[in-house]
C-alpha cells in the first residue's frame, strides 16, 4: 500500500551514494516533488525529489548509511493500491539466476577444461570500479584483479578493497600468472571476409560450442602436442568381451571394449606417473595426481562433453562399463554435474564405434595426455612366430603435450598399453 | 639578414582581438539599445518570447526532478540557455531541417517534436528518435551534428527546396573539435543552406571557454571557412531571434552558410551524468550571468508595459509541469522497445545479414 522510492542511478556508473541528510521524517506529509533527501554519491550531493505525493510511512537508509542503486531509500504511503514496482525486479531476478543456472553446466565445463586460458583471460579483464575506488586501490596497493566485487553490477566498492588487502600476498602470485600466461597470447583475431555473402549464411555459435572452440585453442596455444600412433593385435580382447558380455547384459550393463581401455591406462598411469599429471604455469611445478578419473569424451547433439570415471583404480570391468552408459546418457540429457567433469587424469577420444583409423586428439586441458581409440579393423598380421594372419586391429593414437613428456616416455607407455590390450589376462596382474 | 622587420606579428594578433560589440536589443537592464529592432516587435510577440522560455526553464525544472527520482536517461541541463535556444529556433520554419545537439531538447521540441518523444530519447528507446518534425534525433556526439547539417544542406540545394535551411548547433567545446570546422568549411565550399549556431555557454563540461582556444571570438571559426559570422547576446531573446532571421534570410537568398555565436551561460551541470560544476567553478562567476537572466530581462520590458504578472507566470509554470507529468506517464507508457525495432531501424533497405537477424529476433519476440 505504499510507494517505495529506491535510489536512482544519479552519475554514469553510479554503484552506490551516502544518504548525507534527511529533509523529511516518518509521518510528515509529501508533495510530489518536494526534496526528500540529500545523496551524496562519488562526483556531487544531490537533492532527491519524491516521485509521489503522500505520508512518509518509513526511512529505509539512515543518514551516514551508504546505499546501491536500487535500495529503497524511503517508504511514501501515497494510498497506491499496489506496489508491482516492487514486486517485478525481484521476480526478474529470479528468472535471470534460472537462466543462468541453465548455461552454467555447458560454460562451467569449458572453464575448467581451458583453465590455463582462464588465466590468461583474466589479465585481460576490465574491472568496474569507480574512479575514486580505483585511486583507494591504488593507494592501498591493492590489484584490482584479485579483488571479488560485491557491488550492483560487479563493481567493486572500497569495501570489497579492504576486504581483499589481507589477500594481498595471494595477488602477487596471481599477477605473475597472468604474466607468464600473457607470453602465450594468441594472434589478433581477424574477421572472415567473403566475396560472395549470398551464398554463404551466418549462424551465431551455440555457447557450448564457443567454449569448446576456446577450449580447443587455448590447449593447442598451451601445450606442445606430439602424437604417437600404434595398433595392437585384439582377437584375445575380443574373445573375452564376447565371453562376458551375456553376463553383463544379464546384470543390464552394456560391456564395450571402453573399460579394458580404462582400465589399461590406469595401468600405464600407475607406470609412468607423468600421464597422471598437470602442470602449473605459475610455478613451474609438475602436479602429480595420486587418482585416477579417466575421462570419456561424449559425443551428442549439443556439444562434446568429458565425464571421467572416478577412481577407475578401485573400480571393476563392469562397475566401469556401467557408469561409462550411466555418464553419457546425462551427457545427452545435458545433466553432467560440474564434478563428474573436473578432476580428471587422462582422457580417450572413442571414434571407433563410428570407424576411422589414427587421428591426432587435442589434449583436453588441464592433463597432460589423451588417447584416440579408432575401430578394430580386419588387417593382415604377422603373429609372434612370423606367420601372417588375418588380425584384428585396433588403431591408437596417443597425443601428449611434450612440455612434459619424451618421446620415449611415450612410446614405452604406449609399448604396455599395447601388450595390456592385446593380452587382456594382463590387467588382471597390471591393473 | 634584413633586421627591418617585414611582417608585425604582435598588431596582427592584436587586432584579431579587435571585436565588434556582440549585437544586443535590451541590455543587462533591460533598457532597450537599438529602438527600430525593438518596434519590430509587436506586444503579442514579446509575450510569446516570453512564454516560450517560462516553458523551457519549466521544462528543465520538472526534467531534472525527474532526473533525480530515476526516471530519465541522459539529459543535459538548458536552465540560463532559454533566450539562445527559443530566440533561435523561434526564428526558423517548420520545413527547415534541425541537427541538435544534446543540449537542444527544447528546440527539438519547439520544432515539432513531443516532450513524450524527447524523453524517450533520453531513455535510450527507439520511438525517441522519429519525428513529424523535420528533425534528426539529438546528437551525442560532440560537434558532429555540423557535419550532418552540411549534408543535409547541400542536400536541399541539389533539391532545390524553396526557402528551406539547415540549422545545427554546438557548444563553445564543440568548435574546439574537428567535425565543426570540416562541416562549416563544406558548407562554405558548396554554399550549402546552412545555419550553425554555436552556443557560448562558457564551459566544455569543466574546461572554460578561456582554456579552450586562443581565438578571440568563437564566431572566428568560421572565418578560415569564408563563413559570415556575427556575436550576439545570448541572454537577449530579442536580439537572437532578431539576427537568426537575418541569417536565415541571407541563407535563403542563396547565398551560402551563416555562422552565429550566442554568448549565453549554463546555471546547473553538463549533464545529468553528474559532474559538480562547484568543482570547476566559483559561486562568484555565476552570480552576474544570474543578474543577466533571460526570463528576468523580458520580464521587466513585460511588467512595464503592464503584459506580464507574477500570477500569470506562477499559472503557466503549473500547467506546464503538469503536462510534462502527463508526458513522462505517456513515455512510461510506450511499447517495449524490440531488438528488432533497432535493426529495422538500422539501414533503409537491410543487408542480406541484417534480414536473418530480423526474422531471428521477430519469431522471438512474437514468442
Amino acid at each position: 500500500m505504499a510507494f517505495k522510492f529506491k535510489l536512482p542511478e544519479l552519475g554514469e556508473g553510479m554503484a552506490e551514494g551516502e544518504v548525507a541528510s534527511w529533509l523529511v521524517k516518518e509521518g510528515d506529509q509529501v508533495k510530489e516533488d518536494d526534496s526528500l533527501v540529500e545523496i551524496q554519491n562519488d562526483k556531487s550531493v544531490e537533492e532527491l525529489p519524491s516521485p509521489v505525493s503522500g505520508t512518509v510511512k518509513q526511512l529505509v537508509a539512515q543518514e551516514g548509511d551508504t546505499v546501491e542503486v536500487g535500495d529503497t531509500l524511503i517508504v511514501i504511503d501515497d494510498g497506491s493500491p499496489d506496489t508491482p514496482d516492487d514486486d517485478a525486479p525481484a521476480a526478474k531476478d529470479d528468472s535471470a539466476s534460472e537462466d543462468n543456472k541453465e548455461e552454467a553446466p555447458a560454460e562451467d565445463t569449458a572453464d575448467k577444461t581451458a583453465a590455463p586460458a582462464a588465466a590468461t583471460g583474466s589479465a585481460d579483464k576490465n574491472y568496474l570500479a569507480m574512479p575514486s575506488v580505483r585511486q583507494y586501490a591504488r593507494d592501498k596497493g591493492v590489484d584490482l584483479s584479485t579483488v571479488s566485487p560485491s557491488g550492483k553490477h560487479g563493481q567493486i566498492t572500497k569495501a570489497d578493497v579492504d576486504g581483499a588487502q589481507s589477500g594481498a600476498t595471494s595477488a602477487e602470485g596471481a599477477s605473475a600468472d597472468a604474466s607468464t600466461a600473457k607470453t602465450t597470447t594468441a594472434e589478433p583475431v581477424k574477421p572472415y571476409k567473403s566475396e560472395t555473402p549470398e551464398l554463404e549464411t551466418r549462424e551465431k555459435m551455440s555457447m557450448t560450442r564457443k567454449v569448446i572452440a576456446k577450449a580447443m585453442r587455448s590447449s593447442k596455444d598451451i601445450a606442445p602436442h606430439v602424437t604417437s600412433f600404434d595398433d595392437v593385435e585384439v582377437s584375445a580382447l575380443m574373445a573375452n568381451r564376447k565371453k562376458y558380455k551375456q553376463m553383463a547384459a544379464d546384470q543390464d550393463i552394456h560391456l564395450t571394449f571402453l573399460p579394458y581401455i580404462v582400465k589399461a591406462l590406469v595401468a600405464v598411469m600407475k607406470a609412468y606417473p607423468e600421464f597422471n599429471a598437470s602442470i602449473d604455469n605459475t610455478t613451474d611445478e609438475i602436479v602429480y595426481k595420486h587418482y585416477f578419473n579417466v575421462g570419456i569424451a561424449t559425443n551428442t547433439d549439443h556439444g562434446l562433453y568429458v565425464p571421467n570415471i572416478k577412481n577407475a583404480d578401485s573400480k571393476g570391468m563392469f562397475e566401469i562399463a556401467k557408469e561409462i552408459t550411466e555418464n553419457s546418457q546425462a551427457a545427452y540429457d545435458n545433466k553432467l554435474s560440474m564434478d563428474k567433469m573436473s578432476g580428471g587424469s587422462i582422457t580417450i577420444s572413442n571414434v571407433g564405434s563410428i570407424g576411422g583409423g589414427w587421428f591426432t586428439p587435442v589434449i583436453n586441458q588441464p592433463e597432460v595426455a589423451i588417447l584416440g581409440v579408432g575401430k578394430i579393423a580386419n588387417e593382415p598380421y604377422v603373429d609372434d612366430d612370423g606367420n601372417i594372419q588375418v588380425g584384428k586391429m585396433l588403431k591408437l593414437s596417443l597425443s601428449y603435450d611434450h612440455r612434459l613428456i619424451d618421446g620415449a616416455l611415450a612410446q614405452n607407455a604406449l609399448n604396455l598399453l599395447n601388450k595390456l590390450l592385446h593380452d587382456p589376462d594382463m590387467l588382471l596382474m597390471e591393473g | 639578414m634584413a633586421n627591418k622587420s617585414v611582417v608585425d606579428f604582435e598588431a596582427i594578433k592584436k587586432d584579431l582581438a579587435n571585436l565588434p560589440k556582440p549585437i544586443q536589443i535590451l541590455d543587462e537592464n533591460s533598457k532597450v539599445v537599438d529602438q527600430d529592432a525593438f518596434d519590430s516587435f509587436s506586444d503579442d510577440d514579446l509575450v510569446e518570447f516570453m512564454k516560450k522560455m517560462v516553458w523551457e526553464r519549466a521544462l528543465h525544472e520538472q526534467t531534472m526532478n525527474f532526473s533525480r527520482q530515476g526516471r530519465m536517461g541522459f539529459y543535459a541541463p538548458t536552465e540560463g540557455e532559454e533566450a539562445s535556444e527559443m530566440g533561435t529556433v523561434l526564428a526558423m520554419k517548420k520545413q527547415d531541417y534541425l541537427l541538435p545537439a544534446y543540449r537542444d531538447v527544447p528546440q527539438l521540441i519547439q520544432h515539432g517534436a513531443t516532450v513524450t518523444e524527447a524523453y524517450l530519447w533520453s531513455r535510450g528507446h527507439v520511438l525517441g528518435n522519429e519525428y513529424k518534425a523535420n528533425s534528426m534525433m539529438p546528437q551525442i556526439i560532440i560537434g558532429a551534428a555540423y557535419d550532418e547539417a552540411a549534408g543535409v544542406g547541400l542536400g536541399i540545394k541539389k533539391n532545390k527546396e524553396e526557402d528551406t535551411i539547415a540549422f545545427t548547433y554546438t557548444g563553445d567545446g564543440g568548435t574546439s573539435q574537428g567535425d565543426s570546422y570540416e562541416g562549416m568549411n563544406f558548407a562554405g565550399a558548396y554554399q550549402a543552406p546552412v545555419l550553425f549556431i554555436v552556443q557560448n555557454n562558457g564551459f566544455a563540461i569543466s574546461t572554460p571557454r578561456k582554456k579552450q582556444t586562443a581565438a578571440p571570438a568563437l564566431s572566428q571559426k568560421a572565418v578560415a571557412a569564408g563563413i559570415p559570422s556575427v556575436q550576439v547576446d545570448g541572454m537577449d531573446i530579442l536580439a537572437c531571434y532578431t539576427v537568426a532571421k537575418a541569417a536565415r534570410d541571407y541563407i535563403t537568398a542563396g547565398n551560402g552558410p551563416v555562422m552565429i555565436e550566442t554568448l549565453t551561460y549554463r546555471y546547473g551541470a553538463h549533464s545529468s551524468a553528474g559532474d559538480d560544476p562547484k568543482r570547476y567553478r566559483t559561486e562568484e562567476e555565476v552570480k552576474p550571468w544570474h543578474e543577466k537572466d533571460p526570463l528576468i530581462r523580458l520580464r521587466k520590458v513585460l511588467e512595464d508595459k503592464g503584459l506580464w504578472s507574477d500570477e500569470q507566470e506562477d499559472k503557466l509554470v503549473e500547467e506546464y509541469k503538469a503536462s510534462f507529468k502527463d508526458d513522462i506517464k505517456e513515455a512510461d507508457a510506450a511499447p517495449k522497445d524490440e531488438v528488432s525495432d533497432m535493426l529495422k531501424r538500422t539501414f533503409e533497405i537491410p543487408t542480406p545479414e541484417m534480414k536473418q537477424e530480423i526474422e531471428k529476433f521477430e519469431a522471438k519476440e512474437s514468442n
